[in-house]
């Protein structure tokens, strides 16, 4: 009898199942330990705690302002801004209000301080050449360095929201939000908001962390690393304060950051989230690959 | 040292095997610039050069830290690239020690073990521990250690693992003469449990107490390695009691053959020529009308250390 060509029936206890090769899963057993190594360095540094805590403090401070002094009266430059007017009529509002007093300057700071030290911190303490001294590969060194960052900024970002959000229900109440332009939001509905505007939040910082990655790859300078990203905010902020520029303006790296405002119109308009999305791709994806290039191709002179 | 065509059998049994390395770096100095050198199983090799040599680039090369332009690395027969899975089998200590400030000493072991891709609960940490012979301070933040116990806490971690080649760059700086001879007292167990070391030094006695080879680098080319016994045969230096110092040194400068002169107040130091016949050194000071008392070979590594220098400034020259 010949062979059957084709292969035997496979059973259903043979269901296709992803079983990793061996060097998968060694790779992905380094990987994991980098991780946790990477996590064990930046839990216990007292910058971490204070930066975070930081930024749970500010919506704290705000609300105790805005309970102090009353609502705010001058013109706003855009819709996020807004929050800053009616923050006082829900404790919903002030997650909001936080989010946009801090997004552009404090949380791009704590962005460019975790990833810009993500190597220049292993430098200036002299473990780098330590560590890439033995079988430690550099792409997944840098990479579990960027994640550790990028995780770090999502709870710098989380810390401003819940806080904000805590603050403002303690201080203003748990009631449905109004818009300045007299458009109601339910509690619920308000929430899943705050959500979406955190998490965008958080995407809108990706292009200048990565940026100060990039920087932390080149330079031994802490401060030079974690200033490059906070310089890069302030250029683009400048550059966008010019209407001569027109669209070039859209293409600044910050210009969208308070894009999320527009989720509190009726309806919602998400083409300036989906935009400014669209924007911070090309500029993290770029530096990312520049921080990468540049490191696996680095002497380790410190 | 003279690269010879060797077996890829022979080169994997070799721990150490470089050739032609050239490193230029950006600012365009030559740090290393063709650089040969093999380091046999179970010897302690010393890397001999002044500061800026090549010696810490050169190291840092066979780490797969830096980059080299040119040439070939091989550590027992596998080729070094940035994180290349031989340096599995390399421990080092290269420049000063550097941990993690806010972590304890056990702490910065434990991660260091585990990102180099080991368990974190390894019985490696326990031997590291003992061998670091920090006490409690183990359990200390590094910030509050003193150089001293850096230091040894570094050695402790390049012997994690009890790897087989271990390259130490300058391992005895900073520490007190105890802290000295306990290192080099460590260095030496080592070496009898068969390992191989490559320690790099400008300290020339350290290298004379510890080493059984070594290689001399200058302007990053090697100008002559082997045994320490062979390294000093090979200088040509005499150490000389004469009746006028000065007058015989004013003759000997001219003499042709004759690379440099030194006063040792007792006496002088005269560095020749390979090719110079010792016994042409009284008929010059004889035609002078110089009494000489005592003629002696010099052969103590400092003074073959310097005289190869001098050799080689003057070669290039």
């Amino acid at each position: 009898m010949l062979p059957s060509p084709f292969p035997p029936y496979r059973q259903s206890s043979d269901s296709p199942r992803w079983v990793p090769h061996p060097s998968e899963r060694k790779l992905l057993s380094e990987m994991m330990s980098l991780l946790h190594t990477e996590l064990a360095k930046q839990l216990p540094r007292p910058r971490t705690w204070l930066t975070l805590a930081f930024m749970a403090f500010i919506p704290v401070l705000i609300t105790v302002a805005f309970a102090l002094g009353g609502t705010a009266h001058a013109a706003q430059s855009s819709i996020a801004n807004d929050f800053l007017l009616v923050a006082t009529k829900s404790g919903l509002d002030m997650p909001l209000a936080s989010l946009d007093a801090t997004a552009p300057f404090l949380l791009v700071v704590a962005a460019s301080l975790f990833a810009g030290e993500a190597i220049t911190a292993e430098t200036s303490w002299g473990t780098l050449r330590s560590l890439l001294s033995k079988p430690v590969s550099r792409s997944r060194l840098l990479a579990s360095k960027a994640i550790i960052g990028a995780g770090l900024i999502v709870v710098a970002c989380l810390a401003v929201s819940v806080f904000g959000l805590v603050a403002g229900v303690v201080a203003f109440g748990w009631h449905p939000i109004v818009t300045p332009d007299a458009v109601t939001f339910s509690q619920g509905a308000t929430l899943i908001k705050i959500l979406i505007a955190t998490l965008y939040t958080m995407a809108s910082l990706a292009s200048l962390a990565s940026f100060s990655l990039f920087v932390s790859t080149v330079t031994d300078s802490t401060i030079g690393a974690v200033a490059s990203g906070i310089g890069l905010a302030i250029v683009s902020e400048i550059l966008d304060g010019i209407p001569a520029l027109g669209h070039l303006r859209t293409a600044l790296p910050t210009h969208y950051m308070l894009a999320w405002g527009e989720l509190f119109i009726q309806p919602p308009n998400w083409t300036p989230m989906l935009i400014g999305i669209a924007v911070q791709l090309p500029y993290t994806i770029t530096f990312c690959a520049l921080a990468w290039w540049w490191f696996t191709r680095k002497d380790i002179l410190s | 040292m003279q690269s010879t065509v060797q077996s890829p059998k022979m080169l994997q049994a070799l721990p150490i095997h470089v050739s032609g390395l050239v490193k230029k770096f950006r600012n365009g100095i030559i740090a290393v610039d063709g650089l040969n050198l093999s380091v046999e199983p179970g010897q302690i090799f010393g890397l001999l050069g002044l500061n800026g040599a090549g010696k810490t680039t050169t190291l840092r090369m066979l780490l797969g830290l830096v980059r080299p332009e040119r040439g070939t690395i091989l550590i027992f027969g596998n080729p070094v690239t940035p994180g290349a899975p031989v340096l599995k089998r390399v421990g080092s200590l290269v420049d000063t020690p550097g941990f993690i400030p806010h972590l304890t000493g056990l702490q910065n072991l434990e991660l260091y073990w585990e990102a180099a891709g080991y368990g974190r609960k390894s019985p490696a940490i326990g031997e590291a521990v003992v061998l670091a012979n920090l006490g409690d301070a183990i359990h200390r933040e590094v910030r509050s250690y003193s150089f001293g116990m850096r230091q040894r806490l570094g050695i402790a971690r390049a012997l994690l693992g009890n790897p087989p080649l271990l390259i130490l760059d300058e391992p005895t700086t900073g520490l007190d003469p105890k802290q000295v001879r306990e290192v080099r007292s460590l260095i030496g167990k080592l070496a009898a449990q068969g390992k191989t070391i490559l320690l790099s030094s400008h300290l020339l006695n350290e290298v004379e107490q510890v080493c059984s080879h070594a290689a001399v680098i200058h302007h990053g080319r090697i100008v002559a390695s082997g045994s320490l016994d062979d390294l000093t045969r090979q200088s040509n230096m005499l150490y000389l009691e004469v009746s006028d110092p000065l007058a015989a040194t004013s003759v000997l400068e001219k003499a042709v053959g004759v690379i440099s002169i030194r006063d040792e107040g007792s006496g002088i130091v005269v560095n020749l020529a390979p090719w110079m016949q010792r016994e042409t050194i009284p008929r010059i000071l004889l035609k002078a009308n110089i009494d000489m008392t005592v003629m002696m070979p010099r052969r103590k590594l400092e003074e073959a250390f310097l005289g190869m220098l001098e050799e080689n400034e003057e070669g290039q020259q």
